[in-house]
Order: structure tokens, then C-alpha cells, then sequence
């Protein structure tokens, strides 16, 4: 009885820890992670959406595993989802293990998979459809272990293996395995189901993957994403034959053996953290993230703390810095990937990633059609081809558009959503006035042509500082000094008293390499610090002879530095 | 196995409704108002024409409503009364409904429940027509933005219920995409598919025999787009166009796509040859071959070369027809214009010859080729027996009207219409009586014909089929994949 009651508060004190632990975790180290993963998806209550999900294997994986992804919309629910997922896959997995004969150090060693799950989590192609059919499988061999040796009951379980595919996909495999190592465990007289259900399990994705239309490796890891995900279920599994080998493991907790476990735990979990913190993606997720919740603050906050260096990155910095009006002041201050931070470009080469944040600054410009393409092309490239956000921006691009059917067809899917419908009756209620004004003036151009797009903003609209603000700086960012100086001549030169840093160190240049005359250099009334910082720069920078060190020291964050040292990357 | 999944699905959720409709308690319409207009459904299904193996016509009220009572009544005989929050249809009695009423009509009440008061309209018919309809449509379905692609595939859809199955899907072939889909009308034994990407080919499937093509020569291009059997079997048309597409920067118009170059040429299936007559290889842009239904002719759109894309306003498709002689493979020297719809300042799209030659059905918009993105794209007809051409006031609406095919016996067309929401494409289908008679289109019938439509792809070059797709999809995974292609001369 005592005996009992110290097992009962073991499990209770891990499980307690690995909630707590996974909860702190991804509320407050990963949380954007999480939203991510909601925003790449769409869970609709309809009758219709649920039938799709049976379109391909582990239906009921995915559709669980969706509808869980839903609550990962709220602010701290998607630490919440994570840790109950855990723990239930916790409990599973501890009685899975205890039918293999572990002992009562099970509580810390059903720990293992859910650790390795946790690493595979932080990933963005990770999805809870992969836990749920883990579980699910799990479920199964609890239920399968429970018939005793009755033959017909064993037959059953063989057959339940397809039926296992089509509502959990590749989680049938652990199922698999866990029979293989239960019959061999258990039932020495009788290893046929084993083999048996291990020749179904292998067999079945290649005959059925033609009815699914999946290629071999899609239909072995379905719902998984890539072979690294089926780590989890294989470490259950493992741990299952080990104790099964090893029947040792079965003793009784001592000092000894619960310390070896704890060392050997708190040695996975370090090894398995610093690997899965992923600070810089989780910063862009951040940007990304608290940018499509229009929280401005925010996304100054983070921008403040430096970015790293990847285009997303860059990419929302500008939009950031063009919202507060100093993007022709600070743009030289934080990483430039060239002009492909200013527009992520939307070609075959592109990532899905990139391409499902283009739409974004097409929006905020007021490039409508841009902004729609590239959110069709952002909802149909991610992974389930389905996503609420691109849903929320199609509504506000069609709204903007004036085009109040195309957008109810978006504000209806949205009613039917848990979190977004309060959203859609928002967007309904909203005046016109308030939206991004759509241009006037009418032209074709191709969809990388991003001068041709910025010129219609500024022409149609002269009040449409950002787009003027991108076509300046796209100019500069390519080193496209007579553009540049000719968009500012035309567009900006005579309406502003204060020209932006950067603007003023690129015109300096143009002036220069162009040897202007006296008159002309006094029309564009710059500052005179900046006009002798310029001087100092050059004579720096002729002295320096090509080495970029020096002139870095002195001038790190100038357009003169970038204009002579950053190199352009072929597309 | 996914027909028969998709079946027990079916099955299941009909049970279902059926145990719901039961167990949910019918309530007797009171203190009804009555109202001299018909119901605003969806889809809308008042006063159409429908083949009597037509799926049952679910609809649903435009506007929240608490509970629909609908009452279908045949003029022959027979009856359906059904209530809910939708109008759903148990299937079975659907079939014999129509089955008592061929020729003849049904007249369908509805009753609205809207904030606890029954509305009830005007009765509206629905004519179910004598003649019958192929078994199924093959389409494919893509997202509107169509540059580069992700998920899209070639599926069919039998019109007796609601099952619609992948042909192919890109996925199966990572990082390819399907189009161009083609049957000898509507026999499914002979079909040209073109799979484009890193293990892309023109799959050909005659028989039981599937190849795969690689239909570049020293002359073509090898693209092989909007093919189009010759009526022998012995021959497909195809174009070779060079396509690119623009955006506008105003919020009225969109997408253009056009082509900066485009040819016509022939496959000889026989003798694998690819057949590139110089008239239709011109300095302008020839674009959509059909073959004429006694294969004695090539029909085409022409347009005159323009510099693209500063002149794309410019280019105006003409139909034109060229002679062609299946026995020998020639084309004769001159080539004839049909309708010179340029002169109209409009261009003309995606002729369709009827497959008894009577008439010839075509998209015209105001300018180029690809009328899917133009509004004011519509369907007009060619009777070829009298000369009669006309605009499709019947079917057409205030958005675009575009692909268009014919049942194999000339009764029935289908055609892609953007008229729901302006931005995806549904299928409609429509009669045509021996007189050219056209009735009023219903959309393709949908299972659930909910407000709540989460489909992102749009219906696109919609094809009847008299029998189900069989395709060896093993087969023609290891074909591609294996890079063995029959090289045409």
C-alpha cells in the first residue's frame, strides 16, 4: 500500500514537472513557434471540410491534430495545448511501457519519447496530427494487449491495422512494432500475429498509396512531414524492446537507479534544448507574427533588439521602419539582404516560407492585386494548403477592392472558425474609409517588377509615403543610383523640407560621381554635418585602399559603406 | 478503393441525415406568410433544365434562416417533402422522382423559417429533360494564382451523385503540375494529359496502352497545350504557346495572361510525328485547334502579331478554319475566316465544335486569349447550318463565362462561370434542345450546398466523360519517373 502510494507520487511529481516544463517552455521561449503553426492552417466547422481530411491516410490524426492547432491562436494556448498533449501522451506511453514489464522507474523512462516529441515540436513542419497519431497507435496496443490470447480477438487486431492507417497514418508502424515486441514478449508459443501485423503494417501504405495518390515516402509518413518525426514513435518502441531485454529495469526504485535515470534524463533534455531553441526563427516568427497582429509596439521592440540576418527578418524591419516614417533614415542600421528584404520575391526558387509572408508588404503599399496573388500563392504553397491568415488577408484585399462577394466568400469561412469569426463581423462593420485606398490609374507590369508597381502607388496616390519610401530605397538597395536620383527628383525633391540620412548619403554620391556643378548641389539643402562626414569618408575610404575594416570602424551604418562593400547576390 | 470509401461515406452520411431528419422533430408550417416571389436559393436551381440522372439539386436559403420545409412535386407523379436548416435530398428518392417525371416537370415550394415566422413562396419548376447526359465530368481544379505551383490535380466527378476522385494529382509526382487534360470527345480510352516539371512529359492513352511523349522537335516547342482529338483517333491538335502572365496595377481588372508567341501543330498518333504545317506557324499567334466532327477541317483562333506586352489591348483572336485531310495528314493552302470578331473589336477563345457539326460554341471578350480573367467574357453559338450567330443571353451572366465542352450527344454543355464570387470558377450546365433552344444553367449539384465554401481551387477546363477514368497510375508514376519518353519526329 505504501509502496503504492510512493509510485502514485512519483508519477504525479513527473508528471506535474513535464507540464510545468513544457508550459514555461513554449510560453515563454517558443510561443511564436506556435502561432506560426496555427496561422499555416485552417479549421473550419463545416461538414464538407471534415470529409476532406478522409482524402488522404491518419484522417482522424489530422483532424484532430487541426482542430487542436486551432487553440494555438491564443495567447499562451498554444502552452497549454502542448503541455496537455504531452501529458497524455505521457500517460499512454507510461502504461504502454509498464505492459512490456518496466518496472517503476517507467514514470522517468516515458519520459524519453515525450522528450524527443518536445525537440520535433520547435520545428514549423512539425504538426499535432504527428502526437495524436502516436497516441492513437498507443491506444490501439493498450486495447490490443488487453484480449488475452484469445485468436479471433488477435485476428482482429492484424485487421485493425489498415483501418489504423486510415485514421492515424504512419502511428500504425508503432502499433506494428509494439504487437512485434509484445507477442515475442509475452507469447513465446505464438509469434505469428507479431510477424503477421509487422508484414500488413510494411505492406499496406505501397498498396494503398495509389488510391491515396502519394508518392512511397509520402505514404510511409503520413502524417508526418519528413522521417526525422517518426523519432518519437521509433524511441517508445525502443524503449519497449529494451525493457523487454533487459528485464532488470524492472526493479524497484533505489537512490541508485533514480539518480542514473535523472542524469541520464537531465543529459537528454539539455542535449535535446539547446538543440531545439531556435532563437533566430523564433525572432522572425516573432516579427512575422506580431506583425499580422498589428501590434506595432511590439514589432519596434523587437526590431530595437537587432534582427538576425535572414531576408523574412529584414523584410519585416522595413515595413516596421516605413510604418514609423524612418526607413530613409535607419535603413543602413540592421541587416539588408538587398532589395529581397524590401519585397520577399515569389518565384520556383523561393521557399514556401518566404512566399507566405510576400503578401504583406503588397498590402500595406495598397498593391491590391500583388497582395492577393501572393496570398493565394502563400495559403496554396504551405503546407496544408489551407491557412488562416492568408484566408484574413484575401478578405481584407477583396474588401479593399471593393469586391464584397469574393470577400464574404473568405468572412464566411471565417464565421465558421472558433477564433476568427469576431474578426470576420469586425471587417464587415468596417467603413471603406479606413482600408488601404486601391490605385486609379491602370497598367500591367510582371510580378517582380516592383519599380513599375511603386511608381502606379506614388502617381495614384502622392500622399503614399511608404510606397514612395520603398521605390527609393529598392533603387538603393541595388545600387541603382540614377534611379534612385531621378525617383527623387521627380517625386520627392520639391514637396520635402528634410531629407531622410540615407537618402541625403546616396544623392551625395550621385552628386559626386556626376561632378555637379555648385547650383545644382545647393538645391537639395543638406545638412552641412552630413556634406563633411561625406568628405571624411571618401578621403577614409581612398586611403583604406579597397579594405573595408577601417572604413567600417568609422562609418559602420552608412549607404556609402553598403554602396562600396556589399556584394549582390545573383537571383 | 477510394470510390468505394467515398460510397461507404456517402452511405453513411445519408444514414445519418436520415437518423437526424428522423429524430429531429417536423414541425407543421403555421400562421404561414405567404409572398408572390420566388425563393432566393443557392445554388440557384428555379426554373432549370436537368438530365433525370442528375444528383439531387441541394440547396440552402441565401440568408440565415432557422429551418427550410421544401416540397418537390412531379407532374407525372410522386413526391419529396423534406425539412431543415438546408435542403438536402435523400438520394433515392431523388432518382425516382426523376425517373417518374422524365419529360416531365417538378414544382418545388419552399417555406422559410426566419426569426421564429414561416415565409412561403412562389412554387418554382424544375424540368427534367428527355435527354440524358454522359456519365461524368473530368476537370481540373488549381488555385486562381497560377504561375508557379503547389497542389492541383485532374479529377472526375460522376453526375448520378456526388463522388469526384482524383485522375492524378501533382503531388504524386513532386514538383510537377498537371494540365491539359483531352479525351476523343467523350471516350475515355483515349486521353492526352501534359505533366509539366523536372519529370514532365504528354502522357498518351490509347486503349490500354499509356506513353509517355516528349513531343519537342527542332520546329516545336514541345508544350503541347490545349489538345484536341482528331474524331479518328488518329490525330491531336495541340498549340505551342509561349504564355506569361502580367498584373494589372487597377482594381478593376486583375490577371492578364497572354501569349508571346503560339503555333498550331498536329501529332500523327500512328506514325509519332509531329505535323507543323507553315499557315499555322505564321508570324501571328494561332492558338485553341479543334478538329471539325467529320475531321475534314481544322478550326483555330488567329490573331494578328503585336508587341507584348505594351500591345496586349491590341490582340484580337479571329476564328478561322483550315482543310485538313486525315489520310494523308496534309492541310490545304488556305486557310478561312470564320468570324472576324477583331473587326468587333473583340477576340474569340476556346471554340468547341458540337460533335454532330451543327454548331460551334465559343468564349468572346474584348480582347486576347484568356478570357477567364475578362468579365465581360461570354458564351456565344455559331449555328453552322444556318450561319445564325449568337450572344448565349440564357446561360451568360455579369461575370466571366469561359471553357465551355459538349456532351457527346449534343444536349447538354458545360461551362466555367466566375458569377458566385467573381474570383473562382464553378461548373454549369445547360440544355440544348434540336430546335437550339438553350434553358436556364444549374450549377454542378453540390453535397452540401452550404454558405460555408472552403474550396480554394477553382473548376478548370471542365470535360464530359461517357465512363470513369482508367488510368494505371503505377504505371505512369514509373514512366515519368523513369524519364523514358517516346520522342516524336
Amino acid at each position: 500500500m505504501r509502496t503504492d502510494a510512493k509510485d502514485m507520487t512519483f508519477s504525479l511529481a513527473v508528471a506535474a514537472f513535464l507540464v510545468a516544463a513544457s508550459f514555461l517552455f513554449f510560453l515563454l521561449v517558443h510561443p511564436y513557434h506556435l502561432f506560426f503553426k496555427e496561422q499555416i492552417r485552417l479549421f473550419i466547422y463545416t461538414f464538407e471540410y471534415t470529409l476532406s481530411y478522409l482524402d488522404k491516410p491518419g484522417a482522424l490524426s489530422c483532424f484532430t491534430g487541426d482542430f487542436l492547432t486551432q487553440f494555438l491562436y491564443l495567447r499562451g494556448g498554444g502552452a497549454v495545448v502542448v503541455s496537455l498533449l504531452f501529458l497524455v501522451e505521457w500517460i499512454v506511453a507510461t502504461r504502454v511501457l509498464r505492459r512490456f514489464g518496466c518496472g517503476m522507474m517507467t514514470p522517468l523512462q516515458a519520459l524519453i519519447p515525450i522528450i524527443a516529441e518536445w525537440f520535433f515540436f520547435s520545428r514549423i513542419s512539425y504538426t499535432p496530427a504527428t502526437s495524436v497519431s502516436l497516441i492513437l497507435a498507443s491506444l490501439c496496443f493498450l486495447a490490443y494487449s488487453a484480449t488475452g490470447r484469445k485468436p479471433v480477438l488477435m485476428i482482429a487486431g492484424v485487421l485493425f491495422v489498415p483501418l489504423l492507417y486510415c485514421l492515424a497514418g504512419a502511428g500504425m508502424f508503432l502499433l506494428a512494432l509494439l504487437v512485434f515486441f509484445y507477442e515475442i514478449y509475452k507469447r513465446r508459443g505464438m509469434l505469428w500475429p507479431g510477424f503477421l501485423i509487422i508484414l500488413i503494417a510494411g505492406a499496406y501504405p505501397l498498396l494503398v498509396r495509389h488510391a491515396y495518390l502519394l508518392t512511397a515516402g509520402q505514404a510511409y509518413l503520413y502524417p508526418s512531414a519528413g522521417w526525422q518525426y517518426a523519432v518519437p514513435g521509433m524511441v517508445m518502441a525502443g524503449l519497449a524492446g529494451v525493457s523487454m531485454c533487459f528485464p532488470k529495469l524492472k526493479h524497484r526504485v533505489t537512490l541508485r537507479t533514480f539518480t542514473f535515470h535523472l542524469l541520464a534524463l537531465s543529459v537528454v533534455f539539455i542535449v535535446s534544448l539547446v538543440y531545439t531553441v531556435d532563437r533566430e526563427t523564433e525572432h522572425i516568427l516573432a516579427l512575422a507574427s506580431e506583425s499580422y497582429f498589428g501590434d506595432r509596439d511590439r514589432v519596434h521592440r523587437l526590431t530595437e533588439k537587432g534582427i538576425p540576418p535572414h531576408p523574412v527578418a529584414a523584410y519585416y524591419t522595413n515595413i516596421a521602419m516605413s510604418q514609423r516614417g524612418e526607413l530613409g533614415d535607419r535603413l543602413m542600421e540592421y541587416y539588408q539582404p538587398g532589395a529581397s528584404g524590401l519585397f520577399l520575391p515569389v518565384n520556383p526558387n523561393t521557399t514556401w516560407f518566404n512566399i507566405f509572408f510576400s503578401s504583406d508588404v503588397h498590402y500595406y503599399l495598397g498593391d491590391m492585386n500583388m497582395a492577393q496573388h501572393s496570398a493565394m500563392l502563400g495559403m496554396i504553397f504551405s503546407p496544408a494548403h489551407r491557412s488562416s491568415r492568408m484566408v484574413k488577408r484575401l478578405a481584407e484585399v477583396n474588401l479593399a477592392l471593393g469586391d464584397s462577394t469574393a470577400a464574404e466568400k473568405y468572412l464566411r469561412m471565417l464565421d465558421a472558425t472558433l477564433f476568427h469569426r469576431k474578426w470576420a463581423a469586425r471587417m464587415r462593420e468596417t467603413t471603406t474609409g479606413k482600408r488601404p485606398q486601391p490605385v486609379t490609374i491602370d497598367t500591367i507590369r510582371r510580378a517582380e517588377d516592383y519599380p513599375a508597381a511603386l511608381k502606379v502607388l506614388v502617381k495614384s496616390d502622392s500622399d503614399n509615403r511608404a510606397a514612395l519610401d520603398y521605390l527609393l530605397c529598392y533603387h538603393l538597395l541595388n545600387k541603382d543610383i540614377p534611379s534612385f536620383r531621378s525617383a527623387f527628383d521627380t517625386y520627392y525633391k520639391e514637396k520635402a523640407a528634410y531629407i531622410p540620412r540615407v537618402y541625403g548619403e546616396a544623392l551625395l554620391v550621385s552628386l559626386a560621381a556626376g561632378k555637379a556643378s555648385e547650383k545644382e548641389f545647393k538645391s537639395y539643402k543638406f545638412d552641412t554635418r552630413l556634406v563633411k562626414e561625406f568628405g571624411e569618408y571618401t578621403a577614409l575610404y581612398e586611403k583604406a585602399d579597397g579594405m573595408l575594416d577601417p572604413v567600417r570602424e568609422r562609418f559602420p551604418s552608412t549607404y556609402w559603406l553598403y554602396y562600396h562593400f556589399a556584394r549582390m547576390k545573383e537571383e | 478503393m477510394k470510390n468505394i470509401r467515398i460510397n461507404i461515406l456517402a452511405l453513411g452520411i445519408t444514414l445519418l441525415h436520415g437518423l437526424f431528419l428522423f429524430s429531429s422533430c417536423r414541425e407543421i408550417p403555421v400562421n404561414v406568410h405567404e409572398v408572390g416571389e420566388s425563393p432566393a436559393i443557392y445554388p440557384d436551381y428555379t426554373e432549370v433544365t436537368i438530365p433525370s440522372s442528375i444528383a439531387p439539386l441541394n440547396f440552402t436559403y441565401a440568408t440565415e434562416t432557422e429551418r427550410m420545409d421544401v416540397m418537390f412535386r412531379g407532374s407525372e407523379g410522386g413526391e419529396i417533402s423534406i425539412q431543415g436548416k438546408e435542403a438536402v435530398i435523400p438520394p433515392g428518392k431523388w432518382k425516382k422522382l426523376l425517373d417518374e417525371n422524365r419529360g416531365g416537370r417538378l414544382e418545388v415550394t419552399v417555406a422559410v423559417k426566419q426569426n421564429g415566422r414561416w415565409t412561403r413562396y412562389l412554387p418554382f419548376r424544375i424540368y427534367v429533360s428527355e435527354y440524358p447526359i454522359d456519365y461524368g465530368l473530368a476537370y481540373r481544379l488549381v488555385a486562381p494564382g497560377y504561375e508557379i505551383y503547389s497542389r492541383m490535380g485532374i479529377y472526375e466527378r460522376n453526375l448520378s451523385d456526388f463522388t469526384q476522385r482524383a485522375i492524378l494529382e501533382n503531388t504524386f509526382i513532386p514538383g510537377s503540375c498537371v494540365n491539359c487534360h483531352s479525351f476523343r470527345e467523350t471516350d475515355t480510352e483515349s486521353l492526352s494529359l501534359h505533366v509539366r516539371g523536372q519529370h514532365g512529359g504528354t502522357v498518351l492513352k490509347v486503349g490500354g496502352e499509356t506513353n509517355i511523349l516528349d513531343l519537342k522537335t527542332p520546329e516545336t516547342a514541345g508544350r503541347g497545350v490545349y489538345p484536341y482529338w482528331h474524331p479518328s483517333g488518329k490525330y491531336i491538335a495541340y498549340s505551342q504557346n509561349d504564355t506569361r502572365q502580367v498584373f494589372h496595377a487597377s482594381n478593376d481588372k486583375r490577371v492578364e495572361v497572354f501569349d508571346f508567341s503560339s503555333d498550331v501543330t498536329v501529332y500523327d498518333v500512328a506514325n509519332n510525328r509531329m505535323l507543323t504545317p507553315p499557315s499555322l506557324s505564321t508570324n501571328g499567334f494561332e492558338t485553341f485547334p479543334v478538329f471539325s466532327p467529320d475531321g475534314e477541317s481544322l478550326y483555330f483562333c488567329l490573331a494578328d502579331f503585336h508587341r507584348l506586352p505594351a500591345e496586349y489591348a491590341k490582340v484580337r483572336y479571329n476564328l478561322c478554319r483550315i482543310a485538313f485531310d486525315a489520310e494523308t495528314g496534309r492541310f490545304g493552302e488556305k486557310v478561312d475566316t470564320l468570324i472576324r470578331a477583331s473587326e468587333m473589336e473583340k477576340s474569340i477563345s476556346f471554340p468547341r465544335p458540337s460533335y454532330d457539326g451543327r454548331y460551334i460554341m465559343y468564349t468572346l471578350s474584348d480582347y486576347g486569349n484568356f478570357s477567364i480573367w475578362h468579365k465581360e467574357a461570354d458564351l456565344w453559338l455559331l449555328d453552322l447550318q444556318t450561319g445564325k450567330n449568337r450572344l448565349l443571353d440564357e446561360v451568360n451572366s455579369a461575370d466571366t463565362e469561359s471553357y465551355h465542352s459538349w456532351s457527346s450527344n449534343n444536349r447538354w454543355f458545360v461551362f466555367s462561370s466566375r458569377r458566385d464570387d467573381g474570383l473562382y470558377t464553378r461548373l454549369y450546365l445547360a440544355s440544348i434542345d434540336e430546335e437550339g433552344n438553350v434553358s436556364k444553367p444549374f450549377m454542378l449539384p453540390q453535397q452540401t450546398p452550404g454558405r460555408y465554401d472552403p474550396s480554394f481551387y477553382s473548376y478548370n477546363i471542365p470535360e464530359f466523360i461517357s465512363a470513369p477514368v482508367k488510368l494505371d497510375v503505377r504505371k505512369i508514376e514509373k514512366q515519368l519517373l523513369s524519364g523514358e519518353r517516346t520522342k516524336a519526329n
